[in-house]
């Protein structure tokens, strides 16, 4: 089925009424179809927003609460959307995983277990002693947010047994300590948040920009000079969702980061 | 029979040699792709600043039964590599099914009102302290539709599980004994008190050093599947073995230099405190002690006290006030032998006067708030 014909599903299912009340009428074009944002997902109590056949038994998911200026919302990721994302760690790795917001430490965490890999899932709180910790179990990737990274880059404790280090967040890592960090380790940053997951991988032009690649089960595109998402692996499907990420577009088609 | 086969064990563990076990077995780790599912990394910060790393190369001793039996489970742990292994280990058993959400212990009451409307949990497995601020948080309708509890990962006192009972009048409530660095070591029955457990199969449990009462250091021995087995390892809590419906039962009266500490002749115990406080709740909402010794002389020590509270909003007393009223009450209601209170230490001069202190925020100075302490540095 292409993705038009997954809208159409969308718009047409018995399981949820979600889009077929936001969108009213049936899409024709995806041009056409309304950016749905954070907001208005908050209106819609969780169980109402979800397109899963109900009466096929199903393994345990994990839902998770999700706050943006001051509006919450739960979102649920199954099995197969937390496995979904794209990340370069090899089988058998050691995984340090350390994120500020801790729910989606356990989703990147499983993300390992799903792959063959095996995390060791720091305390934000207890920055030195999770440090050592990861340097104990040998851990040899460090999978981290920004902010994580830059603590632990600035107070020096990236863990000696760390050699790569993949950076998941909805912004990039200062261009000046992106060199200095690539200089010891091996980098890969990624765009991602956690009401989507990794939406793509980010590259550093020659030109210096940064744009992305957006990952196999996402479409990207920009609108007035922000990233829409659409994600369609997720119990609520996600169509021209608004990331809040400012972007344009250049010459090859790519998105860049602004 | 028990207590001849526990004394026969002779070797201890402390969390030091576990630490260099745990180093070796890390040393010699060798993973295959089949095995990766089953391996968990794990720290546990325990109740010092100093983490233990915990290896697990087999999947945990997680029975299903200890998960709870909903299908909407709503995990209060604060622990990280608890919720990965708790989260993982619905994953892995197939034949049950769950949806999993997770809310800090400290969540503001907003949070957790927002959450229960939308998620609409059956379950609850949790520390009992994060579960007993549920209560107060939410409405009866809304706590009416938990219909199981799980409570484990720090010793409750009578008190809170009592009033979890009462809070949450339709669920089954299990309390489990457990461990990051020992997995699961025991669970209460239905006629168990709140501080009683069964051991697990596997688990044998010895007292060290009793004293008069039977009471003293707690040493676990497990065939621990997957990890380090334990024998004779010091866990830290104090207890005694207790006969119950002909079985033995461990009774804890918690950590060691926490909530259960010996001075001479007199006791402080964290339940004892938690009775007084309770009894003030009007206006108290949290309280820590700490007790230091201050002098010795000839061969008696004399010793000092810090209460430190925080105030309720509803109570009609100013700062001022509440600190004249505890530093009368406090005394004369808290027992330290069973026949005689603070206010007889402080009168025989085994106490000097308590200071108390009426503060907007508890400072804790460990990883986990810990309400009764002794300062060791003082001397």
């Amino acid at each position: 089925m292409n993705e038009f014909d997954t809208l159409i599903a969308l718009y047409t299912s018995k399981s949820s009424s979600f889009y077929t009340d936001f969108w009213v009428t049936k899409p024709m074009l995806i041009d056409t179809i309304p950016v749905l944002t954070f907001n208005t997902i908050c209106k819609v109590p969780l169980h109402t927003r979800l397109y899963e056949n109900k009466s096929s038994v199903h393994n345990s998911s994990f839902v998770f609460f999700v706050e943006k200026n001051n509006e919450m919302a739960l979102i649920k990721k199954d099995e197969r959307a937390l496995q979904a994302a794209e990340l370069p760690i090899p089988p058998l790795s050691l995984v340090f995983v350390l994120f500020s917001n801790e729910d989606y430490a356990i989703e990147q965490s499983l993300w390992c277990y799903g792959h063959g890999s095996i995390p060791y899932i720091g305390d934000s709180k207890m920055l030195e002693a999770t440090s050592i910790s990861a340097d104990v179990f040998k851990c040899t990737i460090l999978l981290c947010d920004v902010s994580m990274l830059m603590e632990l880059y600035r107070t020096k404790q990236i863990p000696e047994s760390v050699k790569t280090i993949i950076v998941i967040d909805s912004h990039v890592i200062e261009k000046s300590i992106r060199r200095k960090i690539r200089k010891t380790y091996m980098l890969f940053s990624f765009l991602g948040m956690p009401e989507i997951g990794v939406i793509g991988s980010l590259h550093e032009h020659s030109n210096g920009y940064i744009y992305l690649e957006n990952a196999k089960s996402i479409a990207c595109e920009v609108v007035e000079g922000i990233c829409m998402v659409t994600a369609l692996a997720l119990p609520t499907p996600l169509v021209r969702y608004n990331t809040g990420i400012s972007c344009g577009g250049d010459t090859d088609n790519k998105i860049i980061l602004m | 029979m028990y207590l001849l086969l526990f004394a026969i064990i002779s070797c201890m563990q402390n969390k030091e040699e576990l630490r260099q076990l745990v180093a070796q077995q890390i040393d010699k780790l060798s993973i295959s792709a089949k095995d990766t599912q089953k391996y968990r990394c794990m720290h546990t910060s325990g109740t010092t600043a100093s983490p233990l790393q915990v290896l697990y190369t087999q999947r945990p001793d997680w029975n299903p039964v200890f998960l709870g039996t909903g299908t909407k489970t709503l995990m209060l742990f604060g622990s990280k590599p608890l919720r990965l292994d708790f989260i993982k280990t619905f994953f892995d058993h197939k034949t049950i099914h769950s949806d999993i959400c997770f809310l800090n212990g400290n969540a503001a009451a907003l949070r957790v009102k927002y959450i229960f409307k939308e998620f609409q949990p059956n379950s609850l497995v949790g520390t009992p302290t994060s579960i007993f601020n549920l209560i107060r948080q939410l409405g009866s309708q809304e706590r009416n539709i938990i219909r199981s509890i799980v409570l484990a990962g720090e010793l409750g006192s009578s008190i809170i599980c009592r009033d979890i009972k009462k809070g949450f009048p339709l669920a089954v409530v299990t309390n489990m004994y457990v461990s990051t660095e020992t997995g699961i070591l025991g669970v209460s029955c239905d006629s168990c008190l709140f501080n009683e457990y069964h051991p697990v199969k596997g688990v044998a449990f010895s007292i060290q050093e009793v004293d008069d009462s039977g009471v003293g250091g707690i040493l676990v021995t497990k065939n621990n599947k997957g990890c380090l087995n334990l024998s004779g390892y010091t866990i830290g809590d104090r207890g005694l073995l207790k006969s119950h419906n002909g079985k033995i039962v461990l009774s804890i009266l918690g950590r060691s230099g926490y909530d259960y500490i010996k001075l001479g002749g007199l006791l402080l115990v964290r339940e004892e405190l938690d009775r007084v406080v309770g009894n003030l709740k009007k206006h108290i909402v949290d309280y820590k002690v700490t007790v230091k010794t201050v002098a010795i002389k000839g061969k008696q020590q004399l010793y000092s006290m810090q209460l430190y509270v925080t105030q309720t909003n509803s109570s009609v007393l100013s700062k001022k006030e509440l600190e004249t009223y505890l530093l009368d009450i406090f005394p004369r209601e808290l027992f330290v032998t069973p026949n005689s209170t603070l206010q007889d230490a402080i009168a025989e001069h085994i106490f000097s006067p308590i200071t108390v202190s009426v503060v907007p925020k508890i400072q804790y100075n460990t990883p986990k708030p810990q309400k009764l302490s002794m300062d060791t540095t003082s001397l």
